[in-house]
């Protein structure tokens, strides 16, 4: 679905009070009216595992697409705010770790923007095998502004940690919710 | 109110000629399904102490439109602005220093100091530092509020990266 931008109508024409409209005026209204009902939006999921040592602090790679309204680009793993579409957004992730075994460790899933800002975290210590991670918020944000997913590790985290890929995780989406 | 009906203008017949004021007042009425929401995103005042039903204060800002927080006042709560009555989309994520005890944590979205409309229980891990989060959709009417209530059998404390959150969807239920 194509990512439709506002334009004023009265830009297109302004008709005096009695006058005509012409047939591209109301098409100008009915077109910003597509940007309300096909909204921007994108979900982008792994489908490799990876391998997470102790102390790791890395970005998830998330190269596979479920669905993408006009935020993902050329650039891998990240989702982007595109022209026209700053504002609030409902943002959701997800992941499953795999051999992390109990022990004296912590997990955190980071939403970031642009590089290392965390946008919203959650935390984990000593959990054990098959745990299972995930964030959402609903964060302002600017036009191209990126948007990836990172997990660090602390503690005696396994060395033969993963991300599990099964299902839909781990995912990132993001959803324009208003300007 | 935001939404005007364009046909309160006119409501030319068929055939006829709309007048300007009609497209107008679609456009006005297309803004403000586009335009900013009422909702707020609060961060989290570090160490403040946890024992039973703690209702937790939120006093700083990163957004609110609408006026729906006061980081001084009620700082605990994020409340329905007039003309904003609907369905909300509310949110928490807690993070909270370790007791050392191993007793049941529990986060809860509270509606007006009495009704619990969502809640998230941690058993097995809560005696170490965790991060609890809980969200949910619910109708709300203008000047009801939403709190954060934490109840915990032991002695901690909120660590840094807490969030509260709150975002209109629409009006109609």
């Amino acid at each position: 679905m194509p990512v439709v931008t506002y334009v004023d109508p009265d830009s297109i024409h302004t008709p005096s009070s009695g006058g005509i409209a012409p047939a591209s005026w109301f098409t100008t209204h009915e077109s910003n009216f597509r940007s309300i009902t096909g909204r921007v939006a994108c979900k982008i999921y792994a489908s490799t595992t990876q391998d997470f040592n102790p102390s790791a602090n890395s970005n998830i790679t998330l190269g596979s697409v479920d669905f993408n309204n006009g935020m993902t680009t050329s650039t891998a793993n990240t989702i982007i705010v595109p022209t026209s579409y700053g504002g609030k957004y409902l943002i959701n992730a997800n992941a499953r770790l795999l051999n992390a075994e109990a022990g004296t460790w912590t997990v955190t899933l980071e939403i970031r923007v642009n590089g290392t800002a965390v946008l919203v975290e959650q935390f984990i210590s000593n959990s054990g095998n098959y745990t299972t991670i995930a964030c959402s918020t609903v964060q302002s944000l600017a036009v191209a502004d990126a948007i990836t997913l990172a997990i660090t590790t602390g503690g005696s985290f396994p060395s033969d940690s993963d991300t599990e890929v099964t299902g839909s995780y781990p995912s990132l989406s993001a959803f324009w919710l208003s300007a | 109110m935001p939404f005007s009906d364009p046909n309160s203008a006119q409501n030319p017949a068929t055939g006829l000629v709309a007048p300007h004021g009609w497209g107008t007042n679609v456009d006005a009425s297309f803004n403000f399904l586009r335009g900013a929401k009422a909702g707020c995103h609060l961060t989290s005042v570090v160490g403040t102490a946890i024992t039973t039903d703690t209702v937790l204060p939120w006093a700083t800002e990163l957004y609110d439109v609408n006026g729906c927080h006061d980081n001084v006042t009620n700082n605990s709560r994020i409340t329905v602005p007039s003309g904003w009555a609907g369905l909300w989309f509310i949110g928490a994520s807690i993070r909270c220093t370790q007791s050392g005890t191993s007793t049941p944590f529990t986060i809860k979205l509270v509606v007006n100091a009495t009704t619990t409309i969502c809640q998230s229980v941690s058993v097995g891990v809560s005696l170490f530092e965790n991060q609890h989060a809980c969200e949910t959709i619910y109708v709300l009417a203008a000047g009801d509020y939403v709190e954060t209530w934490i109840t915990n059998g032991t002695a901690r404390s909120t660590a840094v990266a807490s969030r509260f959150y709150a975002h209109w969807l629409h009006s109609g239920v």
